[in-house]
């Protein structure tokens, strides 16, 4: 886990891929893409769908022990309309509701299918639009707005470490003078190379620590 | 009779080209009015496309009349069709016979592609791919009903890879249509010429080999400079030679330069028109990244002589025939003697005239390494190409295809499987395992029961849904293909393909060598580097991965035979040699070809040890990590690792005790059991799981102007091997990426043979004060051995480290 300032809020940017707003007990995710499996699936992929069973109990046991009562998704919960089966409809479903904590969700751009067709079984609130709190503003895609900070998703940032004889492609946050990009929740998805420059700082997650570099 | 009659009707062709049957194309003609299959082996351009082409063209001339395609001719690359299809028209158009003559290829527009199918022609030419999608045609029975012959050219390129397994798979579906099909391959020179034969023909037929036994004259010259100081002693690169290089240039005589990567073609390139900017417009460079288009338009320019020389890379190994190709260069060791013997084969296509090579060493013990292809050349040795085994991957592509087609019954198309020799020992239950995972999704997907791919109907397995038909269809071939970025001018102009680590490396505005010109990075995005023609000199030139040559087998004893011999001075390459075996000899020894040469020498850097088996990198890499793991049961240390051609180099803090390094340590008992302490596959299996996972149809890479589509379906295949690995741990392809990296990256059977050689042989250890020319080379250009049993966070701390430095 790894704490910094953000708006002169505390924040922890945790292993897992999801960050705390630590005074408000809000946890922030971006693309859980789930049922990316079954959309494959539906293409002749003979995948099978454990990959989103795992982030789910993940991000399940990160709520519980974080004690957070709210948690905001910033789009791209689900991977395609097709992916949507009534099997990942039902897992989804009991997850929220074993979880002890509400779920706000801003829509990215692969919940096009949920605007008209969000199963009334999910016990959600969805966000058509920006959903602003306090200092934040939380949204999809990575976008510089005046006089706030954004929260975002969307790009899957990853690092590439490297050195003479190794190199190590790792999940990354993003985070700039008034943007954060969130490193994709799902362990299913692949990622979008981020390079270093002055104006942006990179913390790179293993799954177990957070680093600054 | 109308054998007779046949060989008249050939014989009088001939005449009227002023030509005379050679013998062994007579022996081949006889052959094929025998109704025989088999392979015919003979160097490049000595007339092997009539000896196959014509006896069956002569057999549909003279036999009970048939209707649409008779005779079908494979070629691997489809740039040689429209060659071949010339060389085929010549007869048919000379003898006025009423037959069409049409090639296939992924080239050809679906428009004349639907023709083909409506209205066949006597005689296609197509390529394994296109013969593969043509059988996934339901209409496939009716297209080949008729076919009397098969004839595969360039054998000896499919035979070693996928696309010959394909190419096999293929064939027995052909065969089974129609039992008295003639089969029959071309190859150049190869070792293993029964085994060649008999995957050909498949392993229910008994094949008739036809050999020209003459092989083609080769005029090879080592370049060598006059002192040993105008060479590096380490290097792949080799422009300290372009003095000599140049002298040997002009734009009278056209010539191919080969490089051994496209990096280094890059970097020849623009070196030869730095020193001469006159030949800007004269001179081209051809590699397989650069974009199709302006690689057409250079083989033309060379065709035209408007292009004199042409810097190259194994893009132009095969392929058109540019006549008048005066000489070849080449920048270093070839690295096998077959390909050698193809390269020189560019310089003057003419029969009987001797090929003219010139090879040029890159470093200084390379000259051994060059004197190696001299013997080789003398002997008559040649490589084996060894045939693939049980790819389960091409074999699920495959009936896929096959249900996509007619469809195919369990029994029928194991029975019809099994008569390939790739997979001659399929078993029943492998089979039925792939099988499963093609209906169902296998084990893996067992509680999804919504899942299908191929349906069972009527005791047929077919497939219905329409887009996995489409996608299929797009995706067939078995070509290996990395994730490339394409670049372009900001104009929209396509310059051809850079790898995205290599992408990774730059910043917008950064100057880098691309195709020959100076570009200028503008920005990367939607997957696309966007260049201007940049003006400042460059920072870097492109670098593709993978792109090292593969050393080949019998080149190590040749080496080290030529290192043995008392070296002559005919050549002038043997004064410098001497030289260098001189120094050697003097500072430490020159290992005789039944010993093994360690040196053991102290530098600030530690302890290191050096052994020289001359194996080839990819051995010596496996071997190094074995004998770390094994010295380090009795000596507790760090060992850094780096090898390359000629041997390998073991660090350690502390002295190792020389009595450990005694046969014992080549053991090769318990390899298999050693292998898993030193070898991750797990991580390794993800790159050749790549491969796999593109080939069986489980990742799918989509086509131009599709893309948007298929974005939702863009999976890459270390996530699926992850998800395989946790959920299906005894899934076919899994075990399949596992058994790759244990045949092509350990080339454990091979380690296993070079062990045997070392336990036998005599062991000498030299301790000497300062690197020698064996030693200097490893030293120099130390790639150090990733070790792969590191953990993550320790290889997180070792890059930043790196950094720090």
């Amino acid at each position: 886990m790894m704490e910094i300032l953000i708006n002169d809020q505390k924040i922890q940017l945790l292993p897992e891929k999801a960050a705390l707003w630590v005074d408000e007990g809000i946890l922030i995710v971006a693309d859980i893409h789930i049922g990316k499996a079954a959309t494959l699936q539906s293409a002749g992929i003979p995948v099978p769908e454990g990959a989103m069973q795992q982030d789910l109990s993940k991000l399940a046991n990160l709520i519980a022990q974080l004690a957070v009562e709210r948690c905001i998704i910033v789009g791209d919960l689900i991977h395609s309309k097709s992916g949507v089966t009534t099997l990942v409809q039902q897992i989804f479903a009991d997850w929220l509701a074993t979880i002890k904590c509400k779920v706000d969700l801003v829509f990215g751009n692969h919940d096009r299918f949920l605007i008209k067709h969000l199963p009334t079984s999910w016990n959600l609130q969805p966000h058509h639009q920006n959903l602003v709190i306090g200092p934040f503003c939380f949204s999809h895609f990575p976008e510089i707005l005046e006089d706030t900070f954004v929260w975002s998703g969307h790009l899957h940032p990853q690092f590439t470490l490297q050195s003479r004889n190794d190199r190590l492609t790792l999940p990354c946050f993003q985070i700039s003078a008034q943007l954060v990009i969130l490193p994709a929740f799902s362990s299913f998805v692949g990622g979008t190379n981020i390079y270093k420059d002055s104006s942006k700082q990179i913390y790179v997650t293993t799954g177990s620590e957070v680093i600054c570099l | 009779m109308t054998h007779d009659k046949k060989l008249h009707f050939l014989n009088e062709w001939f005449q009227q080209q002023g030509w005379m049957p050679l013998p062994f194309q007579l022996e081949a003609w006889n052959a094929i009015f025998a109704q025989a299959s088999g392979l015919i082996s003979v160097p490049t351009g000595a007339g092997k496309t009539y000896a196959a082409f014509l006896p069956a063209l002569a057999e549909m001339h003279f036999s009970q009349p048939r209707s649409g395609l008779q005779i079908l001719y494979i070629t691997p690359l489809k740039a040689l069709a429209r060659d071949l299809e010339k060389a085929i028209q010549k007869p048919i158009t000379d003898l006025k016979l009423p037959y069409r003559v049409e090639r296939r290829t992924g080239d050809t527009s679906s428009y004349r592609k639907q023709k083909l199918v409506k209205s066949s022609p006597e005689i296609l030419l197509t390529t394994p791919e296109s013969l593969s999608i043509m059988l996934s045609d339901p209409k496939a029975q009716d297209l080949f009903k008729n076919l009397r012959t098969v004839i595969i050219d360039e054998w000896h390129e499919l035979l070693a890879s996928k696309r010959g397994v394909l190419l096999e798979l293929c064939v027995a579906r052909l065969k089974n249509q129609n039992a008295h099909l003639q089969i029959w391959g071309l190859t150049a020179t190869i070792a293993n010429l029964m085994e060649a034969a008999q995957v050909c023909v498949g392993s229910d037929r008994s094949p008739v080999i036809i050999q020209k036994h003459v092989a083609r004259a080769i005029d090879l010259e080592i370049i060598a400079p006059a002192a040993i100081d105008q060479l590096a002693w380490s290097g792949q690169l080799g422009l300290k030679m372009l003095p000599f290089v140049l002298e040997r240039l002009s734009p009278l005589n056209s010539t191919l330069i080969f490089t051994n990567t496209r990096n280094q073609a890059e970097r020849w390139a623009q070196a030869i028109i730095q020193a001469k900017p006159e030949w800007k417009d004269i001179l081209a460079l051809h590699h397989s990244s650069i974009d199709k288009n302006e690689r057409e338009k250079i083989e033309e320019g060379m065709k035209e002589g408007m292009i004199r020389m042409v810097v190259c890379t194994s893009s132009l190994d095969l392929g058109i025939d540019f006549s008048p190709v005066d000489r070849v260069i080449q920048i270093g060791s070839p690295k096998s003697i077959a390909r050698l013997m193809q390269r020189a084969g560019r310089a003057s296509h003419q029969p009987f005239m001797p090929c003219k090579i010139a090879l040029v060493p890159t470093h200084a013990l390379e000259i051994a390494e060059l004197k190696a292809f001299r013997l080789a050349l003398k002997e008559h040795i040649i490589e084996k190409r060894i045939p693939l085994k049980k790819c389960f991957d091409v074999l699920m592509q495959h009936m896929i295809s096959c249900a996509i087609g007619e469809g195919f019954t369990k029994e029928a198309l194991f029975a019809e499987i099994k008569t390939t020799a790739a997979f001659s020992d399929l078993t029943l239950e492998e089979f039925e395992a792939c099988l499963l995972f093609l209906v169902s999704g296998g084990k893996a997907l067992q509680a999804y029961p919504d899942y299908k791919k191929l349906l069972l109907e009527e005791g047929r397995y077919v497939v219905k849904d329409r887009q996995i038909i489409l996608r299929h269809r797009m995706n067939i071939g078995t070509i290996a293909s990395d994730p490339h970025v394409p670049v372009k001018l900001t104009n929209g102009k396509n310059l051809g393909v850079v790898e995205e680590n290599f992408l990774a490396q730059l910043s917008p505005g950064d100057h880098f060598l691309f195709g020959g010109r100076i570009l200028k990075l503008i920005q990367f995005r939607d997957l696309v580097a966007y260049v201007r023609i940049g003006k400042k000199a460059p920072k870097i030139a492109a670098v593709w991965q993978g792109s090292r040559l593969p050393y080949s087998m019998p080149l190590g004893a040749l080496l080290r035979q030529v290192l043995d011999q008392k070296i002559d001075e005919n050549h002038p390459e043997g004064k410098l040699l001497n030289e260098i075996v001189n120094i050697q000899q003097k500072f430490s020894l020159l290992p005789h070809r039944d010993e093994l040469l360690i040196e053991i020498t102290k530098t600030r850097e530690g302890w290191h040890l050096f052994l020289f088996p001359f194996e080839g990198k990819a051995i010596h890499q496996g071997l190094a990590s074995l004998l770390a793991f094994r010295l380090s049961q009795f000596h507790s240390d760090t060992f850094t690792l780096s090898c390359n051609d000629y041997g390998l180099e073991i660090i350690t803090s502390k002295p190792i005790d020389p009595t450990l390094l005694n046969p014992h340590l080549f053991n090769p008992a318990h390899l298999d059991t050693d292998i898993t302490h030193i070898l991750n596959t797990y991580e390794l299996g993800k790159g050749f799981f790549r491969n796999i996972a593109r080939i069986a149809g489980l990742i799918f890479q989509g086509y131009p102007g599709q893309q948007k589509t298929h974005r939702q379906l863009q999976v890459s295949s270390t996530l699926i091997y992850e998800v395989f690995s946790q959920y299906d741990p005894e899934n076919l392809l899994l075990l399949q990426a596992r058994h790759e990296v244990i045949e092509n990256y350990l080339e454990f059977n091979r380690l296993q043979e070079v062990l045997k050689r070392l336990t036998q042989a005599k062991i000498v250890i030299k301790h000497t004060t300062r690197l020698t020319p064996f030693s200097l080379p490893l030293f120099i250009e130390r790639v150090s051995g990733k070790l792969s049993t590191e953990t993550l966070a320790e290889r997180i701390e070792k890059i930043k480290s790196s950094w720090k430095n």
